[in-house]
């Protein structure tokens, strides 16, 4: 198991911390509970109601094309770290990051003109 | 970044040129569909359909066109395209030209003016061919997820459909579980090896020991990811409602296409990733040498069991089935079986047979589903077995053809799936899988009872009730007839298919 007892220290670790924390939380904070605050999500559609119910669409649409620029930030973050390497390729590199953006960039026109961040 | 691959704009366009057209082409529609206004929503959705069937044909014949024998057949460690890839993205090519000339005439009757179908089917067209080419274990994951959500909208297409609906929340749902496993398998074999290319992983387990349970346990989730997209017996379940209340001819192209590319990643992982073995001795002997890799002793017991189960399970449930599509989707468990048949024998004459068989088996299924849309006029209005009695009279034509596609199913000569059944039957024999042959040819004669049912309605029993079909447009008959020559043809002549697919089989040693 070579390599994996980092792992599963880490595991571990994090594991420790959150229990740490959900403790000190508990011993230290002020415990003041309302209906509100103690449901699982603090925004968002509510967590239990009848499931034949009219809900907006629109929130959902947004959800996905806000997954949409969130994985871009991902995916582009590592292209900064090694961006020594990839400077090396040329246009190469360039290309294959215009070639996702484009991509991501069309998806986003076809939104907008199918008129899916509008509001009425 | 690995810099040891170049980056070269003439190899991308020679090795992926497929998938550039098809995303180009996706991203053109994109825009065509927004823009286009049409004169009415029928020449609009043609116009459209047409679009996308020609950018499929382009892509074809960027496949077709080049003799796959060059010495680079990998790009940037992502994708390959030897023969073995070029003749699979050529069926799923086949599979979506096919499939999007008929939408055309299944979206009128179905009064269905939203293009957005097209798109779709544009995208999972170039999910699968991407999915077919890669040789990476992450792309693979990746382009799998491109092929998965295209499909998933389409299963939904009928969003008035209560069981379109069911279907594609089910395949969702089934889909995402089946991929998981994949990527699991995937993060396995990363962590014991390092490596998410399969050249590279099949290098690193020559060297360590490969029956180490991490290894073993990553294969079998692999296995099972892509067991699930083939749909073959333990993970089937899916299969049958998603079929069902799919559009006719998306279940068309999701039971080829699909079943194709899987079948293809399938071999191509087990031949490539966990031939360690081979790897070490290098090309000649991996011609030589009739088993797909030492490990074959770990994971060829357990297809066997799998392999009968899905012939079995397939055709006997097939059997009682009342719906034609529900019953073509349990046919389609069965030719899995088949199909899992020709892997699990992985000598040349298997590999050679899956492939002619997936190849007959998307003419022949895709023709059927295109017969069972026009038959049936409207989604859901005629496609149980009393709907079709008497049909033979009324409507000749169609029930020839669908009647020469089932009987290709059922495997009787001379049509090709025939032709398929005996290469993949007698490689089976030939590696001394004597007795699951057996069985396996035991359960085909099961579903010559149920495809011939089919027949049996449509010409020796009255009708009970009036089935009126709207008129057949002529692109969808073309495209049926050309199936059916292509059936028969394939019945009467398969030595130019059986050489290309052998050729294609061979290089899969060319991935190295």
């Amino acid at each position: 198991m070579s390599g994996f007892e980092t792992i599963v220290m880490y595991l571990g670790m994090s594991l420790l911390a959150i229990l740490g924390m959900l403790l000190i939380s508990h011993l230290l904070g002020p415990f003041r509970p309302k209906p509100r605050k103690a449901t699982t999500y603090e925004c968002g559609v509510p967590l239990l109601d009848p499931s034949a119910k009219r809900y907006s669409v629109k929130y959902f649409l947004v959800g996905v094309l806000f997954l949409v620029f969130d994985l871009e930030t991902v995916l582009i973050y590592p292209i900064a770290a090694k961006f020594k390497d990839l400077a090396q390729l040329g246009w190469g590199g360039f290309l294959e990051i215009f070639v996702f953006v484009a991509v991501l960039l069309a998806g986003l026109l076809y939104a907008i003109e199918k008129r899916a961040i509008d509001w009425d | 970044m690995d810099l040891q691959y170049s980056f070269s704009l003439a190899k991308l366009w020679s090795i992926c040129g497929a998938q550039v057209i098809m995303l180009l082409s996706g991203l053109v529609l994109l825009f065509v569909e927004i823009f286009y206004k049409g004169k009415s929503p029928e020449r609009r959705l043609s116009t459209i359909g047409w679009l996308t069937t020609i950018a499929m044909a382009l892509a074809l014949g960027h496949v077709c066109n080049k003799e796959w024998n060059l010495d680079e057949v990998v790009f940037m460690g992502a994708f390959s395209m030897e023969k073995f890839s070029a003749f699979l993205v050529a069926v799923v090519l086949m599979a979506g030209i096919m499939a999007s000339i008929l939408s055309i005439g299944y979206l009128k009757n179905n009064k269905i003016y939203r293009t957005e179908y097209f798109l779709l089917l544009a995208f999972a067209v170039y999910g699968t061919i991407a999915f077919v080419q890669a040789v990476d274990l992450l792309m693979i994951f990746i382009t799998l997820e491109i092929m998965s959500l295209g499909i998933y909208c389409l299963a939904a297409f009928l969003r008035d459909d209560r069981l379109s609906l069911e279907g594609s929340l089910k395949y969702f749902l089934i889909g995402s579980f089946g991929s998981a496993f994949l990527l699991f398998g995937i993060v396995l074999i990363y962590g014991f090896t390092g490596e998410i290319n399969l050249t590279k992983i099949s290098s690193v387990l020559a060297r360590a020991p490969f029956q180490h349970p991490m290894v073993l346990v990553a294969l079998a989730m692999i296995m099972v990811g892509l067991m699930f997209k083939i749909s073959m017996v333990p993970f089937h379940m899916w299969a049958p409602d998603v079929y069902e209340g799919s559009p006719s001819v998306v279940t068309g192209f999701m039971a080829t296409a699909v079943k194709a590319a899987a079948i293809g990643v399938f071999i191509k992982v087990m031949a490539v990733g966990f031939g360690p073995v081979l790897s070490l001795s290098g090309q000649p002997e991996f011609y030589a040498n009739a088993l797909l890799g030492a490990l074959g002793a770990y994971w060829k017991p357990i297809l066997w069991w799998i392999s009968l189960l899905t012939m079995f399970f397939g055709n006997l449930i097939a059997v009682n089935q009342r719906n034609v599509k529900r019953m073509l989707a349990y046919s389609s468990i069965a030719h899995a079986g088949y199909m899992t048949l020709g892997i699990l024998a992985s000598n040349d004459m298997g590999r050679m047979g899956v492939l002619f068989y997936l190849f007959a088996y998307t003419i022949m299924n895709i023709g059927a589903f295109g017969v069972i849309y026009c038959l049936d006029g409207q989604e859901r209005h005629a496609q149980t077995l009393e709907d079709y009695r008497g049909l033979g009279y009324k409507y000749p034509g169609l029930s020839f053809l669908i009647s020469l596609f089932l009987v290709a199913m059922a495997g009787l000569p001379p049509t090709a799936g025939f032709i398929g059944k005996f290469y993949v039957f007698a490689a089976a024999i030939r590696s001394g899988y004597l007795l699951l042959a057996a069985l396996g040819i035991l359960t085909s004669v099961i579903g010559a009872y149920y495809y011939l049912r089919v027949v049996y309605m449509l010409y020796m029993k009255d009708p009970v009730r009036e089935i009126s079909i709207p008129g057949v447009s002529v692109s969808t008959a073309v495209i049926l007839i050309a199936a059916a020559l292509a059936v028969i043809y394939l019945g009467i002549l398969p030595q130019g298919l059986t050489d290309v697919a052998d050729a294609a089989q061979k290089t899969l040693s060319l991935v190295f």
